[in-house]
């Protein structure tokens, strides 16, 4: 079951703003969904290794998993700031504006 | 060299060629850059506020492109692969100079600083990028009613959806608003638009298309693939689509890509890939190659209860096809079939939580909190207000199953199921497999859209093609009969790289079932005719 508290509480986690009524609707959604998921319950896993990579399965049996590919400089490039900033809502000598996270408030 | 000109055809006919003939056209100077791209925009503005196939147009930037192209064709300089073909591109692929939204509020008027590899390919074989295409918010949805930016509509009956998420690539294609599409495919947002719109679309094998550049939803389930109106149009573009990406930690080795891409362009060179000689395909004397030795499976789980009786027929009719050229079909057991929708619905929502984290209001999106608000409060506001109603569904879903003491029975049990639903098709008795890919044609706009609509039911509609994904494997989705005014259509599924047999498989379907003369009444449209 999904009650209204574990509503208020993933919606912290998930750092969304939900009206009243996003919140009712929510908790019935999530609830009529979870319930087709009761079945995952009851399939026998046991020794099957999770599936996390979408790779095929020769890849993954390999040991080829994803890792953090060293790239050479030409092929990646790197992005000017100008572009990368190019998104934020404030920003100010070549970096993001944020708010003061040192004060101790998170909301 | 022939003066170059657009009276070889009348213009409205030259939108029903396939892709290959649209390059030889422009290529052999029977046709300019400029005119073809003409034409396509002129058909975008007579119908896209009917369809809402397009989000974004940049005529500007498509003519100047094209008219680059013709002075390097003048020269004499080689062309591309893709030359002078008009193409549009799903929302979710970032596209250098052209604003990409990814159907939300969260990305509205951002302008990416660089091109998808996609892009940069496709670029570099002479493709004309006409604009972006309309779809369900970061590509979660079934329907693309979940667009910020407003619905498409289905080409054959603007009361019913084009299927999602990549509807708007679904329609475009279908109704001769650009040559061939990109879209996206997550849990079946390639194929059952393709189906619902009766155009041809492809999931290719997880990593052979690189998927830097692609706004994720689900990293491990996300593959881009080309949409068109024929089996070959599909593999033109996907030729130019599949190698080898530095920048895609996922992607296919090279040796890999380069061997699906020779098999591909073998397929071609024994005309295996043409549908027949219907209005749109480019070669004579249909029929495609022969299919013997072909073991082709149905599963018997995919027909079952809630799958219409016309999609069964277009299941039976499509088999029959494949026998005729030559390949063995029987029935077969995937077990594992009916934990796809809870498996899928648990995996994607979870990785798009990780996803969509980034759009905070800080690098992205709509800063709507007062300069002293605390951060926390900044973050929950933007995201609150710049994400839809789905979007904000799946986030909390994949939050849920990600949380402390929830972990192990809801993400990690998902996981091993997947793996489960991957060995069904690892240890099938057959080549590929035959299956619909949706339960029924299209259907009404708002049937799954309304306040007290039950999500589930909409997510079980996605049961036929989330294996496809959860395994990554090859999936081809091509059009088979009509019932009544709305095209049906099935899809092919293959194994790990097998996606040259695949396409194969769906020729020899195309050449026997008659669809690719048939245009949707939206078509017309294009001409500035009656709505």
């Amino acid at each position: 079951m999904v009650g209204p508290k574990d509503i208020a509480e993933i919606a912290k986690l998930a750092r969304l703003a939900l009206s009243a009524d996003e919140q009712r609707a929510l908790q019935g959604e999530l609830a009529a969904i979870l319930a087709h998921m009761a079945v995952l319950a009851n399939v026998d896993t046991r020794d099957v290794e999770p599936m996390i990579y979408g790779m095929a399965p020769e890849r993954a049996a390999s040991g080829a998993v994803p890792v953090a590919v060293p790239v050479a400089e030409e092929a990646a490039g790197v992005m000017p700031v100008k572009d990368a900033l190019h998104g934020a809502a404030v920003a100010r000598a070549g970096q993001f504006v944020v708010p003061n996270v040192l004060t101790g408030q998170d909301g | 060299m022939k003066a170059a000109s657009s009276a070889v055809a009348p213009l409205a006919d030259i939108a029903t060629w396939g892709v290959r003939r649209q390059r030889k056209a422009v290529a052999e100077g029977e046709l300019t850059a400029r005119a073809l791209v003409s034409l396509y925009l002129d058909r975008v503005a007579h119908a896209n506020a009917a369809l809402g196939a397009y989000l974004a147009v940049d005529a500007e930037a498509a003519l100047a492109a094209a008219d680059e192209l013709d002075r390097v064709r003048a020269s004499g300089a080689p062309l591309g692969a893709l030359a002078g073909v008009p193409l549009g591109i799903k929302d979710v692929i970032v596209t250098r100079g052209l604003v990409t939204t990814a159907a939300s509020k969260m990305l509205e008027g951002w302008m990416p600083p660089y091109d998808a590899t996609v892009l940069t390919r496709l670029r570099a074989a002479g493709a004309l990028v006409l604009g972006k295409l309309n779809c369900d918010e970061f590509a979660m949805g079934s329907t693309n009613e979940h667009s910020a930016y407003g619905p498409c509509k289905n080409p054959w009956d603007l009361a019913r959806v084009p299927g999602g998420s990549s509807g708007g690539s679904a329609a475009a294609v279908a109704a001769g608003l650009c040559a061939a599409s990109l879209g996206s495919d997550t849990g079946g947002s390639i194929r059952q638009p393709a189906s619902f719109c009766g155009v041809a679309g492809m999931k290719p094998t997880y990593g052979l298309v690189s998927r830097y550049g692609l706004i994720s939803y689900a990293s491990s389930l996300d593959q881009i693939g080309p949409m068109g109106r024929s089996v070959d149009d599909v593999a033109a573009v996907l030729e130019v689509l599949i190698a080898h990406d530095p920048n895609d930690a996922t992607s296919a080795a090279p040796e890999v890509a380069a061997r699906v891409v020779a098999q591909l362009q073998a397929a071609v060179a024994a005309r295996a890939l043409a549908g027949g000689a219907g209005a749109g395909a480019d070669a004579a004397g249909g029929g495609g190659a022969s299919l013997a030795g072909l073991r082709v499976g149905v599963p018997r789980e995919y027909l079952g209860e809630g799958v219409a009786a016309e999609v069964q027929l277009a299941v039976a009719q499509a088999a029959d096809m494949l026998r005729d050229a030559g390949a063995e079909v029987t029935e077969i057991s995937l077990p594992h079939t009916a934990l796809a929708m809870p498996a899928y619905y648990l995996i994607a929502p979870a990785e798009a939580s990780a996803n969509l984290a980034r759009f905070d209001g800080i690098r992205f999106g709509p800063r709507l909190a007062a300069p002293d608000a605390p951060l926390g409060q900044m973050y929950e506001q933007a995201r609150g207000n710049g994400f839809g109603r789905e979007v904000k569904r799946r986030i909390m879903l994949g939050t849920f199953a990600l949380r402390t003491g929830f972990y192990d029975a809801y993400f990690k049990k998902a996981q091993q199921v997947r793996a489960l639903i991957r060995r069904d098709f690892e240890h099938m008795p057959v080549d590929m497999v035959l299956a619909p890919t949706a339960p029924t044609p299209a259907f009404a706009l708002g049937q799954h859209a309304t306040a007290d609509a039950d999500p589930a039911a909409m997510y079980m509609a996605d049961i036929h093609t989330l294996a496809c994904n959860l395994a990554g494997i090859p999936g081809l989705a091509v059009p088979v009969s009509m019932a009544g005014t709305l095209p049906v259509g099935v899809q092919l599924l293959g194994r790990w790289f097998d996606d040259a047999n695949v396409l194969r498989a769906g020729a020899a379907i195309e050449a026997r079932a008659g669809m690719l003369g048939k245009r949707p009444p939206a078509w017309e449209m294009g001409q500035g005719g009656a709505q």
